[in-house]
């Protein structure tokens, strides 16, 4: 026994020094040899299609000068380097939005705002609270950065307040009806339509202005590229204000009698209202009078619309209980279409396409599963208040969604809903005061005119074809040649000008003379050429007289 | 016709005098001609005068038309040349006579300058198209830096290199492991050492130039090399081999003695091999009976039968090892043919010498003896089938000369018959030898190669290669009279010729599409052009771009017009509220809220729950309105017509002003059932900043709008893809003079260079 427990040890002995040795030279040949996987860097064509501009490509052959043909040929490489740079640059996203998963037998509707609570850190939990006020149903607004925000009562109560670090701004009360609040392009300035006029307030909850040309205004919107405050009004009129001057820019009464639901596609900048016949109408301040589209999208009054964030998708909810979600490059057919038990008073789109319908006092969340032309909306999250809700908002970059209800306001978490990787360039929300300075010099610089409101926004880049069309028409294909020209005689003319005409005609004679003369002379000096060649060739001496010599019989 | 003959006729002598007087008329003329008083060094321009007015002074008319009054100096000449003592001046004269020529008459002046001028255009065109090439580059390079500093351009492009300060860097630990990692994944092409070696300098471009044609220099030698000794193999002269021969074994002999003396073992071995190769010369039997003793032998032979037994003798030895390997042969191919060579092996008489072996020694003879004869009798029987063919169709001129042919080489075998009975004996020892039937063959002097030997078997065969002779003849024939015809075709097309090889091979360095690159067809652009024409583009672009530009239009407008017509088709408001909707499991909100709503929101709730009552029942009504709406909308585009009378409910008279439109009559028969109603065309306010033509270097609308798709800004692009798409055309760099480019920028053409380096040399120095 003792003998094999030596050989034993002996041989572990060995295969120790055997191991760590081979330990060792695997781990130098590890560092060596390791087999290297390199990401190769051409792009796939999914990757690419993303990013395309579209597939418009130029006919060399019916381009003018190879000088042009060079020159687009170059434009059109560096059209598609643009294209591989912003796919790449994908790689720099890293930031992804998670989601609930639920374990097997578990629903993530089953949880409650307070079982995620639990299991999220503290900052994120922190961002989900509630307010309890007294001043009735609750309009809120978030910032485009997604950092304030501003709640109004129906019963005059005001206030705006960094929400995360819940400092407040101000909170006072209009003591008159709050219809509606908008944050303008800062976080120092919100729009208030009470129950006459708009009222402007900085975040100190000083009254900056009194906009009375707005008045009985039940729905605001404000366009930040445009420098546009929307306004729909109780008597069905619409108004743009245009900020940055302080003038309207266009007013003038809708199809319907009243407004009560309104807002604007961030996409196109058109303004969408929703009537209760049923009919989706986009208006834009440059047309008036006359919808730039109207879509019949349900057989009864319209409750709840939302847009998402780049203004592709429109969702619609009607009275008929039907939730549809449209493409709103073409309204040919709803893309899908849903059912509910009950009518949906509130819709909300996130920057991550998770919906979120409000029906009566819950808030139902749905998400989007699946990719391509596969998708399909999955129930998210459920969650009930106190009181109906009267208007819900996702906040940007966040994963929070905004409820503002009729005895007050509260905030929860939506993992997933909102985008992770956001553009400081565009909207930062962690900005200083010198950054939003010159962010709004820098927007201000780069506002939008109204005038280029339309459903396409591509039309700018393209020719106006119905004046193009008039001019080719109006264009003589034949040119007059100047004897005709001159055949017209003006008759009221000074006689100074008709000198100057006449002056004119003449020199341009003088030039066909002169050309013609020259044309003469050429052909002279032909003749004479030739004549020198025959004479040449010839030996006989000529004469002036020699036509009249006796012609030689050939 | 015939009377004005007659007239004309009559006319005759008196015309001639009318001619002569109007001419002397003519003559007249106010300045006189000049008179030498002093001799004059200098001939003033202006004592010019017609020459034919004065009458014919000028020698070349004098010769021809002496005039009666004038003296002709050559009628001078000729009376001088009889005298003796003059003859020489008069040779003089006729010499200078014949050399000199009448200078032509000045060009007019405006003439003279003209052409001047075009001459002067053309060789300063030519003189700057030598900047065309680089001119074409600038215009067409992405971007231009002023000042250029086009003499430094080196072949990395790295600005940087001219200092040598920043070759240097500091490689950083991960740089380090990166660039490990990189050659360990893309191993670098080795360079050829030529240019390792000097990767060090700087090399301009025309350094690198010069080094590849120094490369390409070698190449070219080495391949001369190749083909020399190639040629050297090919050389067909007995003699030369044999001295090369010789040469070489001396050489070998001399680098084994070498190597002898330095490595004995190595030269042992070179012996073995020198050996080696000898009995494996000797040992393949070509030296049967080629070797200087059988020569010698066979000489002997004639006389000496002993001779003869022992090349016999010499000839069994060589047919016995020849046997011998054949049945080993045989004997490895297989093994069930054994019973059969076990009955030959019984037989002695056959061991010795086998029947077919005779055949083989013989066969070669007799095969091309039975051959020739079947080959005579078929030429026997084709010639009279031709001669009876022939009689009906005109013999060919090719036929004939064919025939001619035949018939010749008939009469050389005839010749061959006689030969071949004479050399028979010396044939039977020949074999089949290739050396020893040149020989022959030049003994006897026969013409006719071993074409017809061994392999042609079928008198067709032969036949047809008398044909191929006859064509080959016909061949040489024309050959012969292109030669004679070629020194004259060429005298005439050598210029020509001359002319297209240089625009061949040189392409025009100065030609500004020399530097441009030739696109490779690419199978796109055959389908473009089968597009063209099948498709009635081409059609249109023969059109004026006015009336392309219109048929663009119009087709862009149906376009539009068939996706709204799509729209319409597809969707029927009842159609589309048939769609299937999924269903939400959706929570009920709770009905106790009702319980402490107030009286207002009570009042909306309970309308709500009227209108979803509502929604039970029809819905047709809004439907029904919408349509309505949609219809008026529609009616609104229709074309209206006026039917408002002139002067109708308004005061007559001059000067009344039209009246607004009153009475329109909309068309209220199209009913359109649209759900969606989109305003398409863009409004005015939008149309002020559209633009109305298409802009300079597009001919079409789609062109122009697909160079405009995509955005430029720097929120719509990666950075650096902005800076390349709104990279400047032109940087100046400040504070710098920029100079007009100079002749350096230029490629140097190969003497240019060498004028420049032989310049440069003695400044070195």
């Amino acid at each position: 026994m003792e003998d094999t427990i030596k050989v034993d040890k002996d041989d572990k002995k060995q295969f120790k020094k055997k191991f760590s040795k081979y330990e060792k030279f695997t781990a130098k040949s590890n560092f060596e040899r390791k087999p290297l996987k390199l990401q190769s860097l051409d792009l796939e064509d999914h990757q690419l299609k993303k990013y395309e501009r579209g597939s418009g490509k130029i006919n060399k052959n019916k381009i003018r000068t190879g000088f042009f043909k060079n020159k687009l040929f170059e434009q059109e490489k560096n059209f598609q380097y643009a294209v591989e740079q912003a796919a790449r640059a994908e790689i720099l996203l890293n930031e992804d939005s998670g989601y609930l998963m639920a374990d097997d037998g578990e629903e993530t509707t089953e949880f409650t705002q307070d079982d995620i609570k639990q299991h999220v850190d503290i900052t994120s939990a922190a961002k989900s609270f509630k307010l309890n006020l007294d001043f009735g149903p609750y309009n809120i607004n978030y910032t485009r950065n997604g950092r304030h925000l501003v709640i109004g009562g129906k019963k005059g109560h005001l206030a705006a307040f960094d929400w995360i670090s819940k400092k407040l701004y101000c909170e006072f009360n209009v003591m008159e009806e709050i219809m509606d609040v908008k944050w303008l392009h800062l976080e120092t300035m919100f729009a208030v339509a009470q129950k006459k006029w708009v009222h402007f307030y900085d975040n100190k909850g000083t009254e900056i202005h009194c906009i009375k040309k707005m008045n009985e205004v039940n729905q605001l919107e404000f366009l930040p590229y445009h420098f546009l405050l929307a306004s729909g009004s109780d008597n069905g009129w619409l108004k743009w204000l245009d900020v940055s001057i302080g003038e309207m820019v266009a007013q003038f009464p809708s199809l319907d009698d009243r407004i009560t639901l309104m807002r604007h596609n961030p996409g196109n900048a058109t303004i969408s209202v929703g009537s209760a016949k049923g009919i989706v109408s986009f208006w834009s301040p440059a047309v008036h009078r006359k919808p730039l589209a109207t879509i019949l999208c349900h057989v009864a009054p319209i409750t709840a619309m939302a847009f998402n964030s780049d203004g592709s998708k429109l969702a619609t909810a009607g009275m008929d209980k039907l939730v549809k979600l449209w493409d709103t490059r073409s309204f040919k057919e709803p893309l899908t279409q849903y059912k509910t038990k009950a009518i949906v008073h509130n819709i909300a789109l996130s920057q991550r396409n998770v919906m979120a319908l409000a029906i009566g006092d819950k808030c139902e969340i749905f998400r989007t599963v699946g990719t391509g032309n596969i998708q399909s909306i999955d129930s998210y999250l459920k969650h009930s208040e106190n009181s109906s809700i009267s208007s819900i908002q996702y906040v940007p970059y966040e994963d929070i969604l905004g409820i503002g209800t009729k005895n007050g306001f509260s905030s929860i978490l939506v993992p997933g809903c909102g985008e992770a990787n956001f553009d400081t360039l565009e909207q930062n929300p962690f900005r200083t005061k010198q950054q939003r300075r010159e962010h709004e010099v820098k927007a201000l610089l780069e506002k939008i005119p109204s005038d280029l409101i339309t459903l396409d926004a591509s039309q700018i880049v393209n020719v106006d074809i119905e004046h193009l069309e008039e001019k080719l028409d109006k264009k003589p294909e034949v040119q007059i040649p100047i004897s005709k020209l001159n055949e017209k005689k003006t008759s009221k003319r000074s006689g100074v000008d008709n000198a100057k005409i006449k002056q004119l005609q003449k020199a341009e004679e003088k030039q066909h003379l002169l050309k013609a003369a020259k044309q003469e002379e050429f052909i002279e000096v032909r003749k004479q050429k030739k004549i020198k060649r025959n004479a040449d060739t010839d030996d006989s001496d000529t004469n002036v007289l020699d036509r009249f010599r006796k012609k030689s019989k050939k | 016709m015939s009377s004005d003959e007659e007239n004309f006729k009559v006319n005759k002598a008196s015309h001639k005098k009318l001619l002569s007087e109007i001419n002397d008329i003519v003559k007249f003329q106010h300045i006189k001609k000049p008179k030498r008083t002093e001799p004059a060094v200098k001939n003033d321009e202006f004592h010019l005068i017609k020459t034919k007015a004065l009458g014919n002074e000028n020698d070349d008319d004098s010769v021809k038309k002496p005039n009666k009054k004038n003296v002709a100096i050559t009628a001078l000449a000729n009376l001088v040349r009889k005298n003796e003592s003059q003859k020489k001046i008069s040779s003089q004269f006729q010499e200078t006579f014949k050399k000199t020529k009448v200078l032509k008459k000045p060009l007019e002046k405006i003439h003279a300058d003209r052409i001047q001028r075009s001459i002067a255009y053309d060789s300063t065109k030519n003189k700057l198209s030598k900047w065309d090439a680089i001119v074409t580059k600038n215009k067409n390079a992405d971007q231009l830096k002023f000042p250029l500093n086009y003499d430094k351009t080196f072949m990395d492009g790295d600005d940087h290199k001219e200092t040598g300060f920043s070759k240097f860097r500091y490689k950083t630990k991960m740089v380090q492991e990166m660039e490990a990692i990189h050659n360990e994944c893309f191993p670098k092409d080795e360079e050829p050492e030529l240019l390792k070696n000097d990767s060090a300098e700087l090399l301009t471009l025309e350094e690198m130039k010069e080094r590849r044609k120094e490369l390409g220099r070698l190449k070219m030698r080495e391949s001369y090399q190749i083909t020399k000794k190639r040629l050297q193999g090919k050389i067909k002269s007995k003699k030369y081999h044999r001295l090369k021969k010789r040469e070489d074994i001396k050489q070998k002999l001399k680098e084994f003695e070498e190597l002898k003396a330095i490595n004995p073992e190595a030269a042992l071995k070179e012996l073995e091999k020198i050996d080696k190769q000898r009995i494996q010369e000797r040992v393949n039997l070509r030296h049967k009976n080629t070797g200087t003793w059988a020569k010698n032998m066979k000489i002997r032979a004639k006389y000496d039968t002993n001779a003869q037994q022992e090349i016999e003798a010499q000839l069994q030895i060589a047919r016995d090892l020849t046997q011998k390997q054949q049945k080993e042969s045989s004997d490895s191919d297989s093994d069930e043919e054994m019973p059969g060579s076990n009955k030959n092996a019984d037989n002695p008489w056959l061991n010795g010498k086998n029947p077919e072996d005779e055949d083989d020694i013989f066969g070669g003879c007799r095969k091309f003896w039975e051959e020739k004869n079947a080959n005579e009798k078929a030429l026997k029987k084709l010639r009279k089938v031709n001669e009876k063919q022939t009689v009906p169709e005109e013999p060919k001129p090719e036929n004939n000369e064919e025939n001619g042919k035949i018939e010749n080489s008939g009469t050389e075998k005839s010749d061959e018959e006689q030969s071949m009975s004479e050399n028979d004996d010396e044939l039977s020892e020949n074999s089949s030898d290739e050396n020893t039937e040149s020989q022959n063959n030049s003994k006897n002097g026969w013409i006719e190669e071993d074409v017809v030997s061994s392999d042609n078997e079928d008198p067709s065969n032969f036949i047809n290669d008398l044909f191929d002779k006859a064509e080959e003849n016909i061949n040489k024939k024309l050959d012969s009279k292109l030669k004679e015809l070629k020194p004259k075709l060429l005298t005439v097309t050598k210029p020509e010729k001359k002319r297209k090889k240089t625009l061949k091979n040189k392409p025009d360095v100065n030609d500004p599409k020399y530097l441009e690159f030739e696109r490779e067809a690419q199978l796109g652009d055959i389908d473009e052009a089968l597009n063209e024409g099948s498709d009635d583009q081409e059609q249109v672009t023969r059109l004026p771009p006015s009336k392309k530009l219109k048929n663009e239009i119009q087709q862009l407008k149906e376009d539009k017009k068939s996706f709204m017509r799509g729209t319409k088709d597809e969707i029927d408001p009842s159609s589309f509220l048939n769609i299937k909707s999924k269903h939400l499991l959706t929570s009920i909100p709770k009905t106790q809220e009702l319980d402490d709503v107030d009286e207002e929101e009570y009042a909306t709730l309970a309308a709500a729950n009227k209108m979803s009552l509502a929604e039970a029942f029809e819905n047709d009504d809004i439907i029904n309105d919408f349509i309505e709406d949609v219809e008026a909308e529609a009616s609104k585009n229709q074309i209206t017509s006026n039917s408002t009378l002139m002067g109708w409910g308004s005061w007559a008279g001059e000067g009344i002003k039209e009246k607004k439109r009153k009475f329109i009559d909309r068309n209220p028969q199209i009913k359109r059932k649209d759900r969606v109603i989109v305003n398409t065309t863009p409004h005015e306010s939008l149309k002020k900043h559209l633009i109305s033509s298409v802009p300079f270097p597009f001919t079409t609308i789609k062109d122009f709008q697909a160079s405009m798709r995509a955005p430029i800004g720097k929120d719509f692009n990666p950075s650096s893809a902005h800076s390349k798409l709104t990279m400047e055309s032109v940087i100046t760099k400040a504070g710098t003079i920029i100079e007009p480019m100079s002749e350096e920028a230029l490629v140097k053409t190969k003497d240019e260079r060498k004028k420049r380096k032989f310049m440069k040399k003695p400044i070195a120095r």
